[in-house]
């Protein structure tokens, strides 16, 4: 007759016992700890920095835009667009005046290309419409947009390599449309400019990174303007 | 006929099915743990801490392509070395590079991997591969020209200019890590005007003047 009440092996509680331990020793993961982007340095230079007045100064910021297919979007269409999102929708919407004005957005009076060389080199950001930018952004023909940055510098004063120069890149498409969805990529990009990186798979906290209005998978913010914590990332890497 | 299963039983059974499965856990996060590892070490990452840019980059290298100058191989790296030997007395470089140096014997090396002349120059003009996931060991790539493609490239009145030889995307971010460097060839013989080239090259020095006009 078989013993049905036969012990247990003392390695079995011994396993539960690991178990149990290893489950309260091991940390959690980071993704409840993510913010977007709060370490990337590739960003552009003058975000450190300030210049008083009422002129583009030397640590502001100049932006020209220009148009590949002037048919569809003329230069000064564009320009308009691209100064009044990034400057003119209202306080908590617009790049422009964040970390005490360490953001100083000022639109130039013509398009990039019309500008000598000289006077080029002294524009930070340049915004380009076209129906397709594969050929600098990758993927598929008229999908991508992007930004490039450029002119890496050694930044001293806080330790390492950032963009003297940054190229917005806008397919006609989705973020060179001129409606709400323009704005949000037109966003979206700059926050790219200004160092923030797309998470995508994090949502928590909300941005305009990772939006569904962008084509991510995010819907806990589909506004078409930068979130609360969006701007405190770019504060964060002011220093 | 009782067919209950005894609980001492079902449990050491299955105490012995989660042992079974931690020990092939185990094995295949080792396994794959390594693979990541070789992968994280090898494959390459921006780093704007260095002035090498990329993780798989451990010294500072620079390749040529000598043009007019093919002829004369030796020249060309002595006056790159020299030119580079001034451009290191920049304040910059222990910052960016003085943790890594570089190898006289390794420094310059004749023929870069995939050039790409462009047509025109403008500041955002790509002279290489551009967009990539594997960049080259070259931090500088530096292209020497004769008058005729200087004319055509540079136009008549620019000694040289700088543009991007390789970008690697991270994240949404498309960040150069290779800078082009376009030379006049009367520019490649006088080693002062070199180093400042070369200074803007490997960021120690902004590419143009910090004040808007």
């Amino acid at each position: 007759m078989s013993d049905r009440r036969a012990r247990l092996p003392a390695w079995v509680p011994a396993v539960w016992l690991a178990v149990l331990v290893a489950a309260l020793l091991v940390p959690a993961g980071p993704a409840a700890a993510s913010h977007p982007n709060p370490s990337s340095q590739r960003h552009l230079h003058n975000m450190h920095f300030a210049t008083a007045g009422s002129a583009a100064g030397t640590y502001d910021e100049q932006f020209c835009v220009e148009s590949r297919d002037t048919s569809k979007v003329s230069h000064a269409a564009a320009r308009s667009f691209v100064n009044q999102t990034l400057t003119q929708m209202g306080s908590g919407r617009v790049w422009d005046g964040l970390g005490e004005w360490r953001i100083d957005l000022w639109p130039t009076d013509s398009h990039c290309s019309s500008y000598p060389a000289a006077t080029r080199n002294t524009i930070e950001i340049e915004v380009h419409y076209a129906w397709d930018w594969s050929g600098r952004c990758g993927g598929p023909a008229n999908y991508y947009n992007c930004v490039v940055h450029d002119n890496p510098v050694w930044n001293a004063t806080h330790g390492h390599y950032d963009s003297r120069w940054a190229y917005v890149y806008l397919v006609f498409s989705s973020g060179g449309r001129l409606d709400n969805t323009g704005r949000a990529f037109i966003n979206h990009e700059f926050g790219h400019v200004f160092g923030l990186t797309d998470d995508n798979g994090v949502c928590n906290p909300p941005s305009l990174m990772h939006s569904t209005i962008v084509g991510y998978g995010c819907g806990n913010w589909t506004n078409w303007y930068p979130s609360p914590s969006d701007f405190q990332s770019v504060r964060n890497l002011m220093g | 006929m009782d067919r209950r299963f005894p609980p001492t039983r079902l449990l050491t059974v299955l105490t012995g099915a989660v042992v079974a499965a931690l020990i092939a856990g185990g094995i295949a996060v080792a396994a794959t743990g390594r693979d990541s590892g070789h992968d994280h070490a090898d494959h390459a990452h921006l780093d704007t801490a260095s002035g090498l840019l990329v993780t798989t980059r451990s010294d500072l290298r620079m390749c040529v392509e000598a043009g007019p100058r093919s002829d004369a191989p030796d020249s060309v790296r002595t006056v790159l070395l020299t030119a580079l030997d001034r451009a290191r007395q920049a304040p910059g470089w222990s910052g960016a590079y003085g943790r890594f140096g570089y190898d006289p014997a390794t420094a310059v090396h004749l023929g870069c991997p995939a050039p790409a002349l462009p047509e025109r120059y403008d500041r955002t003009v790509l002279a290489g591969p551009g967009l990539t996931d594997d960049p080259s060991a070259y931090r500088v790539w530096v292209y020497v020209l004769d008058d005729p493609t200087a004319d055509r490239v540079l136009g008549p009145d620019r000694p040289a200019g700088a543009g991007t030889a390789e970008l690697m995307r991270e994240a949404g971010n498309l960040f150069p890590v290779s800078t082009a460097l376009l030379v006049r060839q009367s520019r490649f013989a006088d080693p002062t005007a070199l180093a400042q080239d070369l200074r803007e090259a490997l960021g120690l020095e902004p590419r143009a003047p910090d004040q808007i006009g």
